[in-house]
């Protein structure tokens, strides 16, 4: 009878183990999905309500049809002014690079992906490296980002990028080796 | 009589015997079957599949919610900006500041590709390699107002760049910009560095773990 008991004290055990585990899957799933939901359909909405707005708004004044075929791919952007980029710097807060071209982009605002290898050794085929944001401002030219402190920087190949920043002096060599502008 | 009553108890007490076998060998092989299913795949299985359907349910209570908040106030935005940089453009002054893209359709990708000349450049380890590539086939898209993404993919291992098109017929596209092969990505999945005319890197064999879209 023992035996029999500790038989099905282990089955439900390991039923109850499994059961904990599936709900609390569901559970933080739940969460994680709920979250992501509405940071992605905020940013998606972001995004389609500019640029149908924008195309209404473009084509009314030329009396051109908004709903006509040559514009059915249409996608608007447009370079910024300096104040425009400090405002949306505001806005979006800091972030990664990323997430501050991405925020640019969803709201019409021409953003390019920096990316800058540095000089620090890193292990076989990788490459150490600072994302930057960059803008084509109308007004002062091309202005680039650094996205977690927003500060406009500099970047210069073979420069240290800290030295050439006001930055405090870096633990390993971060002078810039290349780079490479994305639009 | 007293014989007879020996074997009935005797055959009473065999019965019993071999019924509490047979429940105890039951209980063990559930047990082991449960225990072996709770440490092994199934386990995990299920658990991953109620994440997901955890996961899925939230999204969708929530993405129209944020879609809906954030599309009046964009769309006013847009309408705004859109009318005033139209008025500019009708104006005599340089215009520099509108960006026309467009997404393309599939024929119009294969044929700015056969254009385009990025995949005839040669690989040279430290100095043009994939990322090279990508944000050239990214910006000379972009300089002929196709609208293209750089595609970041990492795994524990390597880093390589492709290029994405939303075409308007047939979706999400990815392309190998060393070779202009389309090529279909999901995380988990091995990069079919040969297949596409990929120069892959050492430890080749890992699979992508992320998908980065910088539009």
């Amino acid at each position: 009878m023992a035996l029999i008991g500790v038989g099905v004290g282990v089955s439900t055990h390991i039923y109850t183990n499994l059961t904990n585990g599936v709900a609390t899957a569901r559970e933080s799933g739940f969460e994680e999905g709920y979250a992501q939901g509405y940071e992605d359909g905020f940013k998606e909405g972001t995004e389609a309500g500019y640029q149908e707005g924008s195309k209404v708004g473009y084509t009314q004044e030329k009396g051109v049809d908004s709903s006509s075929d040559n514009l059915e791919a249409y996608y608007f952007l447009y370079n910024p002014t300096y104040d425009e980029v400090q405002k949306l710097l505001v806005e979006a807060g800091a972030g990664s690079a990323k997430e501050i071209h991405d925020y640019a982009e969803s709201n019409g605002i021409r953003a390019a992906y920096v990316r800058c290898p540095i000089a620090r050794e890193a292990p076989k085929g990788m490459v150490y490296l600072y994302q930057l944001v960059a803008f084509e401002t109308v007004d002062r030219g091309l202005v680039i980002i650094e996205p977690w402190s927003q500060r406009e920087v500099k970047v210069e190949v073979g420069e240290s990028y800290s030295r050439l920043n006001g930055f405090p002096a870096s633990p390993y060599d971060d002078a810039v080796t290349k780079m490479t502008i994305v639009w | 009589m007293g014989d007879l009553r020996e074997i009935n108890l005797a055959v009473a007490i065999g019965r019993v015997l071999l019924a509490t076998i047979a429940l105890l060998g039951g209980l063990i092989v559930l047990d082991i079957f449960v225990y072996l299913a709770a440490l092994g795949s199934t386990f995990d299985i299920k658990v991953a599949a109620a994440f997901s359907d955890g996961y899925n349910q939230g999204y969708a209570q929530t993405y129209k919610v944020g879609y809906q908040e954030a599309h009046g106030e964009a769309y006013e935005k847009g309408y705004e900006k859109g009318y005033e940089i139209s008025l500019e453009s009708g104006s005599n002054e340089k215009v520099d500041s509108l960006v026309q893209l467009h997404n393309p359709t599939y024929k119009e990708l294969r044929e700015f590709l056969a254009d385009d000349k990025t995949d005839s450049k040669p690989f040279i380890s430290g100095e043009y390699v994939c990322f090279d590539f990508a944000a050239e086939l990214n910006n000379n898209a972009e300089a002929k107002g196709i609208r293209a993404a750089y595609v970041r993919l990492r795994s524990k291992e390597w880093a390589h760049a492709v290029v994405a098109f939303e075409t308007v017929d047939r979706g999400l596209v990815f392309i190998e910009p060393q070779s202009d092969t389309q090529v279909e990505l999901a995380v988990g999945r091995i990069y079919p560095w040969w297949q596409v005319g990929a120069i892959s890197p050492l430890r080749y064999a890992e699979a992508i773990e992320e998908i980065q879209i910088i539009w």
